[in-house]
């Protein structure tokens, strides 16, 4: 089970519609945690952890490809899940985001059946 | 402003159905009316920069009540009316979102593109600058519009 998952978003309305498909998708017993930017991120996350960050890749002061390399740098964050939202396409940001081991790369807009794809490999079968 | 080409408006309208359907469980269809019908009403817009392959913007407007509506649906605000800046971060998601769809669904599957930092405000009908076209769109009895501004972003549409 996820029992705590962190957003990252800039947007306060990403962040609620991202809580609202990963609730759908069968998170509704999770706990949340919200961050505005890939700092916000990383200091709620030296905090306390989390079993899943769910993170955009444009916003201010630090985007999620930065976050996704301090995650990963990180022997204490680098085994935790990253799914990356875009709205942007980019072809070889996404490459680079899996090949540093990001679970998924989706495009928005999210749904919860994307995202139960994307998280199939975390949740017991019963959840989606 | 030039006369909208069909598969200019199916794209749009494709970009925001997805995103609308997606987002605020809203059916978007294809409307008859102009801008100038709604030229009295407080409009909130949002425009989104498009900066790579080509520069263009994504610019989406609806008046302010459509606005309210559309931000309680994505936010599950069923007994408040939102904020202003609520409605204002809700409408630079959305075409945030529209504007990332109607450019991937313009370009070649292996291009990069990039969006800038969408632009929101409300208050009257922002003015068109250069070449632009644009598409209205009927949503839950009432009327929003995407505006596509740029002649290069126009450009990689098909021509007739």
């Amino acid at each position: 089970m996820l029992r705590k998952i962190m957003i990252v978003d800039d947007s306060a309305t990403a962040r609620m519609f991202t809580r609202r498909c990963l609730e759908i998708t069968g998170c509704n017993e999770s706990e949340f945690v919200e961050a505005v930017n890939g700092r916000d991120a990383l200091e709620k996350l030296r905090e306390s952890a989390v079993d899943l960050v769910v993170s955009d890749v444009t916003m201010p002061e630090m985007d999620g490809r930065e976050l996704v390399m301090r995650i990963v740098a990180s022997p204490k964050l680098n085994s935790i899940p990253v799914v990356v939202i875009t709205s942007a396409g980019n072809p070889a940001l996404e490459e680079e985001l899996k090949s540093m081991g990001v679970l998924a790369v989706i495009a928005k807009p999210i749904s919860p059946p994307l995202l139960e794809e994307a998280l199939k490999s975390l949740l017991p079968e019963e959840e989606y | 402003m030039r006369d909208c080409p069909l598969h200019l408006a199916e794209a749009v309208l494709e970009a925001t159905s997805e995103t609308l359907e997606n987002m605020a469980f809203m059916e978007a269809v294809m409307a008859e009316c102009r801008l100038d019908d709604f030229a009295d009403q407080v409009f909130c817009w949002s425009a989104v920069p498009v900066l790579e392959p080509v520069k263009g913007t994504v610019t989406l407007m609806m008046s302010k009540s459509l606005a309210a509506m559309l931000t309680s649906a994505i936010m599950g605000l069923f007994d408040e009316e939102p904020e202003d800046t609520i409605i204002c971060d809700s409408l630079a998601e959305v075409a945030n979102t529209i504007a990332g769809r109607f450019v991937a669904m313009i370009s070649p599957d292996d291009v990069t593109f990039k969006l800038g930092v969408p632009v929101t405000a409300c208050g009257a009908i922002p003015v068109g600058e250069g070449i632009y076209s644009n598409v209205c769109i009927d949503i839950e009895d009432d009327h929003m519009c995407v505006r596509i501004s740029g002649e290069d972003i126009l450009s990689l549409l098909p021509k007739d």
